[in-house]
């Protein structure tokens, strides 16, 4: 070997050093473009308050970290502005799950807290160690006759970190103060991708924490083969299990300040017989016995569509005739990515009755639907995201459609009367032009 | 004896054993950084601009390998497909090496926008971009205006400071900006703490456009001896570069809606020197000629302290006399992690009058001192966190203290009358 090889092994060596780190570091960059953006720590994420079956005495929390993480606590105490006060706080224990789907390994904790104070601000936070959550503010419910605020989203189901954020914290803005949440259905595209539950939880950020979800499932939170509900929907909600047998947490029921909110799983109702029957007979029960004046029922597939294509016949068929006899006032649909309202033009129990229940479908998301046909509706509207504000007063419901950039879209007010079906006074917004 | 000696000997080994890798597992946990730069836009807040009314700037970090970055902005609209439409301003892109964190700052300035229009904006590159935030640019001199006070934040950003920015903006969502009267982190230097502000802000940060003052804890001696500002703060905030040179960006004015908005380092003023000669003579110059009707500055260390033992003696005495001079309405400060606010007490110098302005101290994060109750004060308190929340229309400014739990704990008016000083109205 002469000296002047020496060099020419170097120039080997060197280009073999490059290539190896070529090939690491393209690994490493395909690696980093594949990451997981919401992955499970010790720190809580998902943190999720939920309806009970009274919201004025108790709350319901979820929350998720990683699997290492094998317990989890629930402190709670009314709200104090002094810092050193929180040390006095009430520690509950959560319940904890262990939770794998493909390469999701992770702790669900969940909590329900009861003996609260209703009508009161509470102040709560959830972990263990040296990994706890902020403290949220949350307010339980008040007592029947209390006013009553409440949100209603249509399906978010796509664009959950890109569109759907704003209108969820438009809704929070203009009612900062409501005691519920409640989303149709579709909340997510594919109820078994981790990844647009962490969008959603990231689009609504500490909204989720601070107002109780009622969630209600769609087609979206079932598989796509097969008939099973989104392996993440019961780790992580904590909805009452107060429904059918083979139906809890999706089909439930929770009573708000003299209102009484029903989820109808829609899905098993369009795809089993005996889901429907089940239900059915649940719903009978709970419109009979039900001691509240008021009477909102949410579900996905709606009883009128925007299109004659999209008739959810079973759902109709075996509720219509049940919400006519108990007189439910308003029914809040998603399924069909656009909006229609409608009452006046919709038959009551028999044919020469006007229906006394408002029907609506409405969309938060961007995945968008023209209307094609809506001889049912009073109001319509296509490609708009929108959010509903709904306030109960006494005799008077008060209903507000907003589109995502704040504008009022649709407004009724729903006034009790003694012996007859509500009356209806439409507020639409003047058209411009 | 010995046997159950080396028996136990023998469980111990056993015992360590069976516990290490325990350890070492818990250890790779504890130093992992919670808040670590991704390829998707994080950190991102919205800045005043010298006129939001017709501009608005934003910041953003993504990890090193995103090399660049825009942002886009349209009018805000409900139908998904017309995003399209959106205009993109190319990003300022530099790399920063902080607290052995590397990261890349991103910033852009949306201009010739239309007054008290609702936008919707994003950030980012290529398939890693935030949602659409909405955000509203100010309106014109004479519109009603609504803006967030926070005294300091500096600790429990992530504990006990989320539910005070939480409960102010739910108040008032249609603020036009927050002031930060400095100690907004504890240390500025420490990376995660800042990542703890902007967790605990959420999407407020990237909602309402923030007027950051700095404070003593945002500075920090260099290894040459030299007191300087965090290297994070420029990279992560663009706010107005028409202060002094020197105190870019820690010294500045924003005209809102009739208001002028001013901020000054106050921890260059305590040095004294240049750093404050320096800030003196900008302020007289934009108070000389200054068309808005009502004056707002807002720094860290008080003309007026809550506590005994501390006292900005250069502030009261520099700053205080050019005050008076313009007759400025409002200053809003902290550093003493108490409440006090006091005008009817405070002297004017060689007349029999009170104070033209209202001085206020506040708090807003879990660090707190007692109320030393000061005799300036016409109200103090100690041990609650508060925010404030401001409002201006016409020739009245109401001012309201909350606590973080949503009670009003202080209230004023303060009323412009000609040839007068501020006519002021407690109302708590």
């Amino acid at each position: 070997m002469t000296k002047m090889d020496q060099p020419k092994k170097r120039l080997h060596l060197r280009t073999a050093l490059v290539v190896l780190l070529t090939i690491v570091c393209s690994g490493l960059q395909a690696q980093t473009t594949t990451i997981n953006p919401f992955p499970p720590t010790p720190n809580p994420d998902r943190i999720v308050l939920n309806v009970t079956q009274d919201p004025s005495t108790s709350i319901a929390v979820n929350w998720r970290t990683c699997d290492t993480v094998r317990e989890g606590f629930l402190e709670i105490m009314p709200v104090t502005a002094d810092p050193r006060i929180a040390g006095k706080a009430t520690r509950k224990q959560a319940k904890n799950e262990l939770f794998k789907l493909g390469d999701i390994a992770a702790t669900y904790h969940s909590v329900v807290v009861p003996g609260l104070r209703s009508k009161t601000l509470y102040m709560y936070r959830v972990g263990q160690g040296a990994y706890w959550s902020e403290w949220f503010h949350t307010r339980t419910a008040g007592k029947p006759g209390d006013k009553l605020s409440f949100i209603y989203l249509g399906d978010a189901q796509t664009g959950l970190k890109t569109l759907w954020p704003r209108v969820i914290r438009a809704a929070y803005a203009k009612m900062p103060d409501a005691g519920l949440i409640l989303y149709a259905g579709d909340i997510v595209n594919r109820g078994n991708n981790d990844n647009e539950w962490g969008e959603l939880f990231y689009g609504g950020s500490f909204i989720h924490s601070t107002i109780p979800g009622m969630h209600s499932p769609g087609n979206h939170e079932y598989a796509r083969t097969g008939d099973t509900l989104s392996a993440f929907w019961r780790p992580q909600f904590t909805l009452p299990e107060n429904g059918p047998e083979g139906l809890k947490e999706t089909c439930y029921f929770t009573d708000v300040q003299g209102m009484r909110f029903i989820s109808i799983n829609s899905y098993r109702v369009e795809e089993s017989d005996e889901d429907l029957q089940k239900q059915k007979a649940w719903v009978d029960s709970l419109l009979r016995h039900n001691p509240n004046q008021w009477t909102a029922v949410v579900f996905h597939h709606p009883f009128y569509s925007i299109r004659p294509t999209r008739d959810n016949v079973r759902m109709r068929n075996t509720f219509k005739p049940l919400f006519d006899r108990y007189k439910v006032d308003i029914v809040l649909q998603g399924h069909d990515h656009a909006y229609g309202r409608g009452m006046q033009k919709i038959e009551g129990a028999t044919k020469d009755e006007r229906s006394g229940t408002v029907y609506i479908l409405s969309v938060s998301g961007p995945k968008m639907s023209s209307v094609y046909e809506g001889n049912w509706m009073d109001v319509s509207a296509s490609y708009t995201q929108l959010f509903q504000l709904i306030t109960v007063e006494g005799n008077t419901l008060r209903y507000k459609s907003y589109t995502a950039a704040g504008e009022l879209h649709d407004a009724f007010d729903l006034i009790k009367q003694k012996g007859k079906p509500n009356k209806l006074v439409e507020h639409k917004p003047d058209k411009k032009q | 004896m010995m046997g159950i000696k080396r028996n136990y000997t023998f469980f111990l080994k056993l015992l360590i054993c069976l516990m290490l890798p325990v350890a070492v597992h818990a250890q790779s946990q504890q130093p992992e950084n919670p808040y670590p730069p991704a390829n998707y836009p994080d950190r991102i807040v919205l800045n005043v601009t010298q006129d939001p009314s017709t501009s608005l700037a934003v910041n953003w970090r993504t990890q090193k390998g995103i090399a660049a970055g825009s942002a886009e902005i349209m009018r805000a609209a409900s139908d998904p497909a017309e995003t399209t439409k959106a205009t993109a301003v190319k990003a300022k892109t530099e790399t920063v090496v902080h607290d052995q964190v590397v990261a890349n700052y991103h910033s852009a300035v949306f201009t010739g926008l239309e007054v008290n229009t609702l936008y919707m904006y994003r950030v980012g590159q290529g398939q890693y971009w935030s949602e659409w935030f909405h955000v509203r640019t100010a309106g014109k001199p004479g519109d009603k205006l609504s803006f967030i006070y926070m005294g300091d934040v500096q600790q429990g950003m992530r504990t006990f400071w989320p539910r005070v920015i939480r409960e102010a903006y739910t108040k008032m969502p249609d603020a036009r900006l927050i002031m930060y009267a400095g100690d907004i982190v504890n240390r500025g230097r420490n990376d995660h703490e800042w990542g703890e502000l902007f967790y605990g802000g959420g999407f407020i940060h990237s909602t309402i456009p923030g007027m950051m003052s700095p404070g003593n804890h945002e500075h920090a001696d260099n290894a040459a001896g030299v007191n300087e500002i965090t290297g994070l703060w420029r990279p992560q905030f663009t706010l107005p570069e028409n202060g002094p040179e020197g105190l870019e960006e820690t010294c500045y004015y924003s005209d809102i809606q009739g208001v002028r908005f001013i901020s000054l380092n106050s921890q260059a003023i305590w040095f004294g020197g240049e750093g404050m000669q320096k800030q003196i003579d900008w302020l007289e110059s934009i108070l000389t000629n200054n068309p808005n009707r009502w004056t707002c500055v807002v720094f860290h260390h008080p003309v007026y302290s809550v506590k005994a033992n501390r006292d900005n003696e250069n502030l009261r005495e520099k700053f205080q006399p050019v005050f008076n001079k313009y007759k400025i309405d409002l200053v809003l400060q902290g550093h003493d992690h108490a409440y006090g606010r006091g005008m009817q007490k405070i002297p004017m110098p060689g007349t029999k009058d009170a104070s033209p302005t209202m001085y206020v101290v506040s708090m807003s994060g879990s660090k707190m001192y007692a109320n030393d109750k000061p005799a300036w004060a016409d109200k103090s308190v100690g041990h609650l966190q508060l925010y404030q929340l401001i409002t201006i229309d016409g020739k009245t400014l109401s001012y309201r203290s909350y606590t973080a739990t949503g009670e009003l704990f202080d209230a004023f008016d303060l009323i412009k009358r000609k040839g007068k000083t501020n006519k002021l109205i407690n109302l708590k």
